[in-house]
């Protein structure tokens, strides 16, 4: 049987006959409203360029200074990884492995194996792990917590300015820079559509 | 979220007496992927595009979902009760619990800020906790009530778990930050792990709740017609720049 024209909502199972699509057009369910799928024009390249620029950014954003603090005429630095490696300093390493996880291995993991994945989606190479290395790209993608790192960073800017006066390092706009292209890359690419291509490149899709 | 929790629990798969409202996919005896969507006939046990295990409704969802949020109360007991921050000042050493650093950041003016730990670190998990609570109730005494209202309590939940972990981030920063200054030092104190456990496991508990659920009790009771128009709304976003 063949049920390539038809899509069970995940928040409420309703079936319904999806349509084809044109670009930039969104299907809802009709019946609780939630997003089905987006068709994006060229949305693997645009995803891929994001994608790029921000592990980039990313990895600016390790080697430079992330905030800083002027004492006695002196600016002493903190980079971004210090956020994690301090805790550590006070035998807080469950929480230190957590924090390192959140911010830095893995948006890494998630942007490398999202590069991975789009690379050989652009291509169209049926690679047998392409199925695997999305899963992981799913599962990196549901424990990402950039943004709201990003506000931890200016909640922790406001309540320390009253103490001593802040600055802005460079990694810190590269931070801001890398949060705002892994969201706009993980976005532009959609779940439903990401998967229908995995499984006509694989032959997987519509097996039955 | 967690894509997989009930893996590791080995439970059984009990949709076999289940009775599905009509118009679903289980009622046509299709099974929908959580992960990809491919639909299935009923009895396949693996996806065939992505491989995930496959199921009519998440086994056990509503035994998962408590027990995590069983966690999650136990964990914000400590997470409130105990200091997030010891700040060693000239000698002097204070300790700040959650609501001790609001209180502090209401003291020194800085308005903005306070609303935003308090909302994310104390309002928003005992309103997530009690939603989930509420929601596992009304799907265990089936009511037909409210489908819509229920299944947009559970996708803003779903949507803000993330966020409280706000307050975990600011104490690494902070320890961090002030490490460098030398004059001043901030210790992250045992509710900052209590607190990152608690906020894991109330994401774990709305991952595990199956929302369809919700609809398939007001399906079944009648509180929903049944001449639902079957096609999907469309909206194009961008009617100008489409090529
Ligand atoms: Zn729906
Ligand atoms: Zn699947």
């Amino acid at each position: 049987m063949d049920y390539s024209g038809l899509h069970a909502c995940r928040t409420c199972d309703l079936l319904f006959e999806l349509p084809q699509l044109g670009w930039h057009e969104a299907a809802y369910c009709p019946r609780c409203d939630h997003h089905v799928m987006t068709e994006r024009p060229r949305h693997i390249e645009y995803a891929l360029a994001l994608a790029f620029s921000g592990l980039l950014l990313l990895l600016c954003s390790t080697a430079y200074p992330f905030l800083g603090f002027a004492t006695s005429g002196q600016v002493e630095s903190m980079t971004l990884l210090d956020s994690a490696t301090s805790l550590f300093a006070y035998d807080e390493k469950l929480l230190g492995v957590i924090v390192f996880g959140l911010i830095f291995a893995g948006p890494v993991l998630l942007l490398l194996w999202l590069i991975v994945l789009l690379l050989l989606l652009h291509y169209r190479l049926p690679v047998p792990g392409l199925p695997y290395i999305a899963r992981l790209v799913h599962f990196l993608h549901s424990w990402n917590m950039v943004e709201v790192f990003l506000i931890g960073t200016l909640v922790s800017v406001v309540k320390i300015s009253s103490m001593a006066s802040i600055q802005l390092g460079f990694a810190f706009w590269a931070f801001i820079g890398f949060t705002l292209c892994t969201i706009a890359s993980v976005a532009m690419v959609d779940r439903v559509r990401m998967w229908k291509d995995i499984g006509d490149l694989m032959g997987t899709a519509n097996r039955v | 979220m967690f894509d997989d929790a009930e893996e590791f629990f080995e439970v059984e798969n009990d949709d076999a007496q289940a009775v599905f409202p009509p118009l679903s996919a289980a009622a046509a005896g299709l099974q929908s992927c959580l992960r990809c969507s491919t639909l299935a006939p009923a009895g396949d046990t693996q996806c065939d595009v992505c491989g995930r295990r496959l199921f009519m409704r998440r086994p056990q969802s509503l035994q998962l979902t408590l027990a995590f949020l069983l966690t999650a109360v136990v964990l914000y007991i400590p997470a409130n009760l105990l200091p997030i921050m010891d700040t060693v000042e000239f000698g002097q050493s204070t300790s700040n619990t959650i609501i001790q650093g609001v209180l502090l950041l209401l003291h020194h003016g800085s308005y903005p800020t306070a609303a935003i730990i308090f909302v994310a670190s104390v309002l928003v998990p005992v309103a997530k906790i009690i939603a989930l609570l509420w929601l596992s109730f009304t799907v265990a005494r089936r009511s037909p009530h409210n489908p819509h209202e229920r299944e947009r309590l559970y996708r803003i939940v779903e949507f803000v778990g993330r966020w409280s972990m706000v307050d975990v981030f600011v104490v690494a920063l902070l320890v961090a930050l002030v490490q460098v200054t030398g004059i001043l030092s901030i210790a992250p104190g045992p509710a900052a792990l209590a607190f990152c456990g608690m906020v894991v496991f109330t994401m774990l508990a709305a991952d595990s709740f199956d929302s369809r659920l919700i609809w398939d009790h007001a399906f079944a009771e009648g509180a929903l017609s049944h001449d639902q128009p079957n096609k999907p709304k469309t909206i194009n976003h961008n009617e100008v720049k489409s090529d």
